[in-house]
């Protein structure tokens, strides 16, 4: 059996007697153009793939994709002000208890002033 | 992630810089009447609308009050001391012991009296519906000191 010889070139000819395939190929071109989605699209495809592989997430490794991710401002922004408001209400809450208190305290203190029975209790 | 963590640190930052400055400021006004001297006397200008007219009347009516209340004061520690040292000396409801809860029951009733009396001056000299609001808490600590006081000392036979 006679050996045949194969190369491969840019226009993936096959260089052996049948000259009516070669010529066939020869004539075949691919205009292929990748779309400019393409290789977003193979990352994400490897890293829903990656993800999958992977077990549960840990809360270690959660923290550290939140913490990866505010590094951009379409993240940052809206956790500074998330982070902002949340502060900003506790310290109304806590504000508002804090002033309350302070008036019942300053209530009891002027009935204890004109009250000789709350006075006599107070200084028991 | 550095920049992740630097953002995270400043943005926490500013979050707890913001907690103090709003709490501080918010909380300002009351902890300065809370260090005052007479503060209580601000507070009832401030809880009841008080205009300076107003205040200055009711301060006048307190300072001439405030002596007899001090010298009810001392009857009602001078009656519950007494009722005190009878109930450590025996522990039973002897006759003196039984006068001496009279008297301090007595003592405490004038007191109340009194003390409503001065409130109803009070409340004549503020605007209408907050003196009504000022004798109505001034009646509910009445009742809850007499609650209390009854809880105490049951009324004995006279």
């Amino acid at each position: 059996m006679a050996s045949r010889r194969f190369h491969l070139n840019e226009n993936v000819t096959l260089m052996g007697p049948d000259e009516d395939l070669n010529a066939q190929l020869r004539s075949w071109k691919v205009n292929a153009e990748v779309p400019p989605t393409f290789p977003a699209n193979v990352w994400r495809a490897i890293a829903v793939r990656e993800r999958a592989g992977e077990g549960p997430v840990s809360l270690a490794r959660l923290l550290e994709i939140l913490i990866g991710r505010l590094g951009q401002p379409r993240y940052a922004v809206p956790f500074g002000i998330l982070a902002l408001t949340v502060s900003l209400g506790l310290a109304r809450v806590q504000a508002d208890a804090a002033n309350a208190k302070t008036w019942r305290t300053l209530e009891t203190r002027y009935v204890t002033s004109v009250d000789p029975v709350a006075m006599a209790e107070t200084n028991r | 992630m550095k920049r992740g963590l630097w953002v995270l640190v400043v943005f926490l930052a500013v979050a707890a810089a913001g907690y103090g400055a709003y709490y501080g400021c918010a909380t300002a006004s009351a902890r300065a009447m809370l260090s005052q001297p007479e503060n209580q006397m601000e507070w009832l200008r401030q809880e009841f609308h008080l205009s300076d007219a107003q205040f200055v009347r009711i301060q006048g009516l307190h300072r001439d009050y405030a002596p007899r209340c001090a010298l009810m004061c001392g009857r009602i520690q001078e009656a519950d001391a007494q009722v005190n040292g009878l109930m450590a000396v025996n522990a039973a409801v002897t006759p003196e012991l039984g006068a001496a809860l009279n008297k301090l029951a007595a003592v405490r009733e004038a007191c109340t009296e009194a003390m409503l009396a001065h409130a109803c001056a009070v409340a004549q000299e503020m605007p209408p519906a907050d003196g009504v609001r000022y004798l109505n808490m001034m009646k509910g600590r009445v009742l809850a000191a007499s609650l209390r006081s009854e809880a105490l000392f049951p009324e004995t036979d006279h």
